[in-house]
């Protein structure tokens, strides 16, 4: 488990990024509290160019969302057309 | 003749049973390239302003442009174009697969339609020649019926067809025209237009290559492209990422009102792949094959000629009404593809009656009977066959939900989503603010197919924006982004490649394959400048039918939050979107207030003659 601090997230990623984290990820990660979804992203490594999207406890939510203790993240690949 | 094009055009005076030639010189081509750019060009020059749609004063134009049929990934694509009887705007579809590039191949840039004739009737269109024929027998036929009876008549199994099933002769105002049974030119109901004609089909058949100028170019354009394709379209085509479309609240969901589908995958281009797919397809030279085709057998029987259903389709008529019943949706696709009716509309129409029915607007003595609520899937299945039939309610749903909710009355209106009468396609405004903005401002209505997309486009390094603009945003950041991005897109419809292309990846690389294959020293500039013409085009051909900017709206569903789900603390704002709309009009080269092309605007475009059309502001 990433441990970088006592507020717990729980991870569900998805597609391609599901992919990218690894089989192996744990998919708890401890934050420092007042940590954000960028803060988490960093964490978790996402290339620079790549936009992955977020849900937060079933709402939609942008990289500015600070996290608390207990939050569940959804992350996956931005919808496109089609 | 030059590079790219054949130089002729062939006129169908169906009144008169007359054919002709018309011929252009290469500053026509390299003007208006094809498709949205040359059926706004007709639309503008010969249609009376205020003409019924489905009158015999319409124009029907089919319109491949440069690149349809040059053999790269992607230049399968075709337009079809008219007043468009359901948004009595202008209006325009695209198709892709084989019909486009076979008409280019029999020696025609494109054909321009009018008047109606006596009795059903096909067009036969071979290697430069032209023929009316009878079409009696034709007439009622599904299009699969009627592509096969057209094959064995004129003796050839490759024949393309563009025709109508059993909705456009009925005049199903989102009626469409189905090409070689599997692809759509889906929106704006050109199918209606082509049944109010009389014309049950076009067959096509060409032997005559066409002239690349630089096909080692070419070539190296190609690689490129494969190389870039996006893989998942190959694997599963459209439809792949249905969880996302949940989690991020985009899966419009009982008539865009909710946010909760429980079980997205039910429904998903990879269970499709695991259950009912048979095989994919692909188009004219095209290396992505995103084309599924779907077998079923038992509750219904389902054939894979007529293809399987998109990302479009599989919300419309799937999450849309509230079902998640894969075989039901795949049924009712075939249907939409048999009778020639757009799965888009045709989904947000049995949507919009599902919710009248749950408000009590319909009854089931409405109905005949029938339960139409949300999640009933073998209702839906039914709904299909009622509006291709015009048979009972269906005959009420023809005529596309804005025309619908006036005759049920009672309110029903604030069930109707649509704009300038064309039902929203599958993506919510709620969550994407710059495509919303599309929606409200587009020529045809509620378009996604050159609309933003801002969850994935962000910026556009090639165009000059390198900073992501936020999701969420919709204020002067996001208009350049969507004025940059929706002006370049748009030249998809006049060149005519396929959207699945990497538009944004490498604006130079797109600009290199109309190099390779016209020979034209043209740049991304003279190209952007190209999408802005078919922008300006179209919009005055609207301003002369008498719209305004009070057509360029959102429906009132998308200024609350959905009831449930990601998006239930969040809605389009209003005023927000009021000023990004005077804003685009503004960075359009428009009149602000107005929303007219200026007459300078024009001038720069070098289409000064379209000021001569309407009242300039």
């Amino acid at each position: 488990m990433i441990a970088l601090g006592s507020a717990k997230i729980k991870i569900v990623a998805y597609g391609k990024i599901r992919l990218y984290l690894g089989e192996n990820f744990n998919d708890e990660v401890l934050v420092e509290d007042g940590s954000s979804v960028r803060d988490l992203f960093e964490i978790l490594e996402k290339p620079e160019k790549e936009i992955w999207m977020v849900n937060v406890n079933g709402l939609l939510a942008n990289e500015k969302r600070i996290l608390n203790d207990g939050d569940e993240v959804s992350i996956f690949e931005p919808v496109g057309g089609g | 003749m030059g590079f790219g094009f054949n130089g002729k055009f062939l006129r169908v005076d169906l009144s008169k049973e007359k054919l002709d030639i018309e011929e252009h010189d290469e500053s026509f081509y390299r003007t208006y390239f094809g498709g949205r750019c040359v059926i706004a060009y007709y639309l503008l020059r010969e249609l009376k302003p205020g003409i019924d749609p489905l009158s015999s004063e319409n124009l029907l134009i089919f319109a491949p442009g440069v690149i349809t049929g040059a053999p790269i990934s992607g230049s399968g694509r075709n337009s079809v174009g008219a007043k468009s009887p359901l948004s009595d705007s202008y209006g325009e579809a695209e198709a892709g697969g084989f019909f486009g590039a076979e008409l280019k191949h029999a020696g025609f840039d494109g054909i321009i339609i009018k008047g109606k004739a006596k009795h059903p009737v096909y067009l036969w269109v071979s290697d430069g020649e032209a023929e009316i024929r009878d079409a009696k027998h034709l007439w009622g036929l599904d299009t699969g019926d009627s592509q096969e009876a057209i094959r064995k008549e004129l003796g050839d199994n490759m024949i393309r067809t563009a025709q109508i099933g059993r909705a456009g002769e009925n005049l199903v105002r989102f009626a469409c025209v189905i090409q070689d049974l599997r692809d759509s030119a889906g929106r704006s109901g050109m199918g209606a237009v082509m049944g109010s004609k009389n014309l049950k089909a076009v067959a096509v058949r060409g032997s005559m290559r066409l002239k690349v100028a630089d096909p080692s170019r070419l070539r190296d354009c190609s690689k490129w492209l494969v190389e870039n394709l996006p893989s998942s379209l190959h694997d599963f085509g459209t439809g792949a990422m249905m969880t996302a479309h949940v989690l991020s609240g985009n899966l419009p969901t009982r008539n865009f009102r909710d946010g909760e589908f429980p079980n997205p995958e039910a429904i998903s281009a990879q269970t499709i792949a695991d259950t009912v797919r048979v095989g994919m397809a692909a188009c004219y030279a095209c290396a992505v094959r995103c084309k599924k085709e779907v077998k079923m057998e038992e509750p219904w029987k389902v054939e894979p000629i007529y293809g399987g259903p998109e990302y479009e389709t599989l919300a419309a008529l799937g999450s849309n009404c509230g079902i998640d019943n894969l075989k039901a949706i795949c049924k009712a696709n075939e249907l939409c593809q048999r009778y020639s009716l757009d799965t888009i509309s045709t989904g947000a129409t049995i949507a919009f009656a599902m919710e009248c029915f749950e408000n009590g607007l319909l009854t089931s003595k409405d109905t005949g009977g029938m339960n139409v609520s949300f999640g009933d899937a073998e209702a839906m299945v039914n709904m299909v066959e009622m509006i291709a039939n015009r048979e009972g309610i269906g005959n009420i749903l023809a005529e596309g939900v804005k025309r619908a909710a006036v005759k049920i009355g009672r309110g029903a209106e604030r069930f109707a989503v649509h704009v300038k009468g064309e039902e929203l396609p599958m993506h919510d405004p709620r969550l994407k603010r710059g495509l919303g903005l599309g929606y409200s401002v587009f020529p045809t209505g509620a378009d996604h197919n050159n609309n933003l997309h801002d969850t994935g486009t962000t910026s556009l390094p090639g165009l000059g924006i390198f900073e992501p603009v936020p999701l969420e945003d919709l204020g002067p950041k996001k208009v350049r982004l969507f004025v940059y991005y929706t002006n370049w897109r748009v030249i998809s419809n006049s060149l005519l490649m396929c959207n699945f292309l990497p538009w944004v990846a490498d604006v130079e690389k797109l600009t290199d394959i109309v190099r390779a294959i016209t020979g034209w020293d043209v740049s991304s500039f003279e190209l952007y400048k190209l999408g802005e013409r078919s922008m300006n085009m179209t919009r005055a051909f609207n301003v002369r039918e008498g719209f305004t900017p009070e057509d360029d709206w959102l429906p009132p569903r998308f200024f609350k939050p959905q009831t449930s789900g990601p998006l239930s603390k969040t809605a389009v704002n209003p005023d927000n979107l009021q000023k990004a709309k005077e804003l685009y009009y503004e960075m359009m080269g428009w009149n602000p207030a107005t929303g007219t092309p200026t007459k300078a605007k024009l001038a720069e475009l070098g289409i000064a003659w379209v000021a001569d059309e309407i009242e300039t502001g």
